[in-house]
């Protein structure tokens, strides 16, 4: 892994129209994900977490805005695309495989011409070329070739997702999102899935920005991981940093929810309280109802999101740097 | 027809078997529960009001049978084309009093049909791709405003309009009351179209109007899918998501509605013919119920539910050619 | 009680008070509700009367004119608001009552039960039911305002039967049935007192919807010359008007005041009932399958 940014998301805001108003779905949200890096994202569900994914590829419906920040892709900000450089930009630099197993596909069109349709809207290629270049893809995912002129309803679950993940390396992008793409999966099929990603990964090279709220299976594959609550970044930190000493109180709430695979048996505790209203939300830290460590200046003063070691940042009022100061890497 | 299984078009026939062996039960006891002895009012409305010729006609009609025996006639004589003798134009054979109403029917409703479905696809289409819009707040509250107005009041405005004010177009009646000697076939087609241009006019506004509003959910129903926003970060090209992924698979649901509204568009026109004194099944169902022609009602009853059912059989064997799911879930 | 009323209006404001589309509806309602009620004092002659001069076009004298026998239309057209949103509502209540059961029954109980009542729906979907009523209109002896409200409640509850069952299909699925099923409630109480509650909004909707139906076929069974014969109802003025030439006479006059006035009073029920069904389809996350 080297320390050149695929992605840099600089102070990314969204909002939602709602009834009542603007919902602040994402606020002030600042991340990067390195070349090879395979970088998690965390938090509970409405945190903000798949609204980032989403505004990285432009596919936020209607009522979304940007208000400010920007998402620099390769040096190039996203958000000032042009219709057509947005439409190349999608899959050919990132691609993403998406929630739920179900719908990703379209049911009354073979995958292989849903496979196809990817490669020929970026690329034009002779027939007898994208044959090949289909076999070769399905091969990749472990899936015969003779099931290329299948329906999807005529694949199982596993291997739905698995034509997806083909569907996503057809134009080795740079990055691959991949928002919670395990869940309605049984947990045999989610291992055989996850696992080859991973192989994947280390063959071509692609940086993967994956989220999901299972975060034991993040901790044993991220390189990194962000921790986002109520539309705020809270902390992004080297995975061998949360398991001993995460900074965020947040985060160590969120650790202690989940049971550990190999350590020893604790009482699981979750977090008390409620996420604050995102449509006024108040002055001081978001997290400042429900959190143990809390002291007057939480309340009336947001704490900044700072860096407190090597790729490592939070945004917390208690916490200083830790470790080697490292400004310059990045 | 790799989705065309024995076992599917076996079920659907037995389906539709079963149905039309209902329809045509109900058929045959409706008329029966009628009240009144149709003899008795026929022999007076004949004139010779006579009980002997009244005994006369029950004994003709088999009335004076058992119900069973007179339900086993029924069906084996239908099956052999044979539907009795009308009571209200006697001797004429119901069949040939059907036969010569049937295709009028056939051609401004199936020709009402077709048109309204391809013009409700075009404007629903639109509307759902400028959802909010004036455009397409206007063609939906027109629609919802011509779904609460009789069938018969929008035929009415337009007879009075292009009929009689206008005079741009005949008055009623399918064909020029007397056929001159040497009229040309293209003469009788061109006098056939304009006579029926009226009431298809009528029937097509009214069925537009239900039809483009189910056809404008459908499609932002299916904009809605996971499967479309995965076309959208595919870079597709717009047009390729819109009929590949988007209107195919809306189209599916429609078809199904195109044939069920079938029944519902043969009702809709017993009024619209009697606006226009169209010499169709409706006039002729009405004119059979006003003089309480038992055969008559039977008949027409009789010929409405089985080419609606038969229409619904045609549509289940194409259906599994538009959606490959189809077999397997029957 | 007092979380009850609070949720009660809750549900009010995010349905009735926030919803530009059900206010409107609900205005145009209360416009026709006032002339129903008022009728004797709105209306300037009596409904029936014959003493005016026959074909007479509006006038000061006459708002909407005089039709072929010499009857005001204006008081016509007002009366007539009582005959029609009566038997529109009354019809609309029947019919809902008999599709939410058949619905409710069909979606929950699944199995044999559903395939039964769903087969039977089938079939009488296959007749148009138009025809059916005229059959059964004329089984009966003469045709009253009642007659006509039980006979189009009879006939046009399918499609609701239909509707409320696909919804009460996705609910069953639901935890919460689950739960009131693990706390011993029989079949009928989780029917009525935790499915109904949640799938209220698309019954409210259904049964507005349905009334604008039972007004349409009311006016078309009068056009048939099957409605009650001593009743003005809108239908009825458009029937009497078809039937006695006003088009020759270009009486405009005598047929667009009550088609009209049908057509307005009926999208008014289909404004709120789909704006409630938009609200709902919103909270479900997709739209209602109907």
């Amino acid at each position: 892994m080297n320390n050149q940014n695929v992605l840099s998301v600089r102070n990314l805001s969204i909002e939602y129209k709602a009834d009542r108003g603007q919902v602040h779905a994402v606020t002030d949200v600042s991340f990067n994900i390195r070349k090879g890096e395979f970088f998690g994202l965390a938090g509970e569900s409405g945190c903000g977490k798949s609204t980032v994914a989403f505004s990285i590829m432009q596919l936020l419906k209607g009522a979304a805005s940007i208000p400010k920040g920007e998402i620099v892709f390769n040096g190039k900000n996203i958000l000032m695309f042009k219709p057509e450089e947005l439409r190349l930009f999608r899959w050919e630099k990132t691609s993403m495989v998406l929630q739920s197993a179900m719908n990703n596909l379209n049911p009354v069109v073979t995958i292989q011409s849903q496979l196809a349709d990817a490669i020929l809207a970026h690329e034009k290629v002779s027939k007898a070329e994208l044959k090949v270049r289909l076999k070769e893809l399905v091969a990749m995912v472990n899936i015969n070739e003779n099931r290329l002129s299948s329906y999807p309803h005529e694949l199982s679950g596993g291997m739905r997702q698995r034509v997806v993940i083909a569907m996503a390396l057809a134009l080795k992008p740079d990055l691959i999102i991949f928002d919670e793409p395990t869940t309605a999966l049984d947990v045999v099929v989610q291992y055989n899935i996850i696992r080859k990603i991973t192989e994947l990964k280390v063959k071509m090279g692609f940086s993967i920005m994956f989220i999901t709220h299972d975060l034991p299976l993040m901790l044993e594959m991220c390189d990194r991981i962000g921790i986002m609550y109520a539309g705020k970044m809270v902390e992004v930190s080297p995975v061998v940093n949360l398991l001993n000493r995460a900074a965020h109180p947040y985060t160590r709430g969120l650790l202690k929810s989940f049971p550990s695979l190999l350590g020893e048996k604790v009482r699981l505790e979750g977090i008390p309280g409620s996420v604050p209203d995102l449509i006024t939300p108040p002055d001081g830290c978001l997290f400042y109802e429900r959190c143990s460590e809390k002291r007057e200046e939480c309340r009336r003063r947001l704490p900044e999101f700072k860096e407190i070691g090597e790729h490592w940042f939070c945004a917390c009022h208690n916490t200083k740097p830790k470790g080697a100061m490292a400004h310059d890497r990045v | 027809m790799r989705n065309f299984t024995a076992s599917y078009l076996l079920k659907r026939i037995l389906s539709a078997a079963f149905t039309l062996w209902v329809a045509l039960t109900i058929n045959f006891l409706l008329p029966r529960l009628m009240g009144g002895n149709p003899a008795e009012l026929m022999a007076s409305k004949s004139g010779v009001a006579s009980p002997e010729y009244a005994a006369l006609l029950t004994q003709q009609f088999g009335l004076d049978k058992g119900i069973f025996e007179q339900y086993w006639l029924y069906i084996t004589q239908l099956f052999q084309g044979n539907m009795g003798i009308s009571f209200s134009t006697f001797p004429v054979p119901v069949w040939d009093i059907i036969t010569r109403a049937v295709p009028w029917t056939l051609l401004i409703v199936v020709s009402s049909v077709l048109i309204s479905f391809a013009l409700a696809w075009l404007l629903g289409v639109l509307a759902a791709l400028k959802k909010g819009s004036v455009f397409d707040n206007v063609v939906v509250g027109i629609s919802f405003y011509i779904q609460s107005m009789p069938y018969f009041f929008i035929g009415m405005l337009i007879l009075m309009g292009l009929g009689y004010y206008l005079a741009w177009f005949p008055l009623g009646h399918a064909m020029p009351v007397g056929v001159a000697q040497g009229t040309r076939w293209y003469q009788m087609i061109g006098s056939i179209l304009y006579h029926a241009f009226l009431p298809v006019l009528s029937l097509i506004i009214v069925n537009l109007a239900g039809r483009m509003i189910m056809m404008r959910s459908n499609i932002l129903q299916i904009f809605s899918e996971d499967y479309i926003t995965l076309a959208q970060a595919k870079g597709l090209r717009r047009r390729t998501i819109l009929t590949k992924y988007a209107f195919r698979n809306a189209l599916l649901p429609s078809f199904t509605g195109l044939m069920l509204s079938l029944g519902a568009a043969v009702g809709g026109a017993i009024t619209t013919e009697i606006v226009f004194s169209y010499p169709g099944i409706g006039l002729t169902i009405m004119n059979a119920i006003m003089s309480q022609d038992y055969p008559l009602i039977q008949g027409c009853f009789a010929i409405i539910a089985i080419s609606i059912v038969v229409m619904n059989l045609i549509a289940d064997f194409i259906y599994p050619f538009l959606d490959p799911r189809v077999s397997l879930k029957q | 009680m007092k979380k009850r009323n609070s949720e009660a209006y809750a549900m009010i404001q995010k349905y009735i008070l926030r919803n530009t589309k059900a206010k409107i509806g609900i205005g145009i309602l209360l416009f026709f509700t006032l002339v129903a009620v008022f009728a004797p004092l709105i209306a300037p002659y009596e409904p029936n009367s014959i003493e005016f001069i026959p074909w007479e076009p509006p006038s000061a004298k006459h708002l909407l004119g005089v039709n072929s026998y010499g009857q005001d239309i204006f008081s016509q057209t007002i009366y007539g608001t009582r005959i029609t949103m009566t038997v529109g509502i009354l019809a609309g209540l029947l019919t809902s009552l008999v599709g939410i059961f058949v619905g409710l029954l069909a979606g929950y109980k699944g199995g044999i039960v559903s395939e039964i009542l769903m087969r039977f729906v089938d079939v009488l979907l296959v007749i148009p039911t138009l025809a059916l009523m005229i059959v059964i209109a004329s089984l009966l002896d003469g045709m009253s305002v009642w007659n006509t409200v039980v006979v189009i409640g009879a006939l046009s509850w399918l499609f609701m039967a239909r509707s409320i069952r696909s919804q009460t299909l996705s609910e069953s699925k639901r935890d919460y049935v689950d739960a009131a099923k693990a706390l011993g409630m029989g079949d009928f109480e989780i029917m009525i007192r935790e499915i109904l509650p949640n799938i209220l909004p698309v019954v409210t909707a259904n049964m507005v919807m349905v009334i604008t139906t039972s007004m349409l076929t009311e006016a078309s069974l009068s056009f048939l010359g099957i409605g009650a014969p001593d009743a003005i109802s809108w239908g009825r003025m458009l029937s009497v008007a078809f039937d006695n030439a006003a088009m020759i006479y270009n009486a405009w006059w005598w047929m667009i005041p009550p088609g009209l006035c049908i057509g307005t009073l009926g999208y008014s029920f289909m404004l709120i009932g789909n704006s409630f069904l938009d609200i709902y389809a919103g909270d479900r996350g997709g739209s209602v399958k109907l």
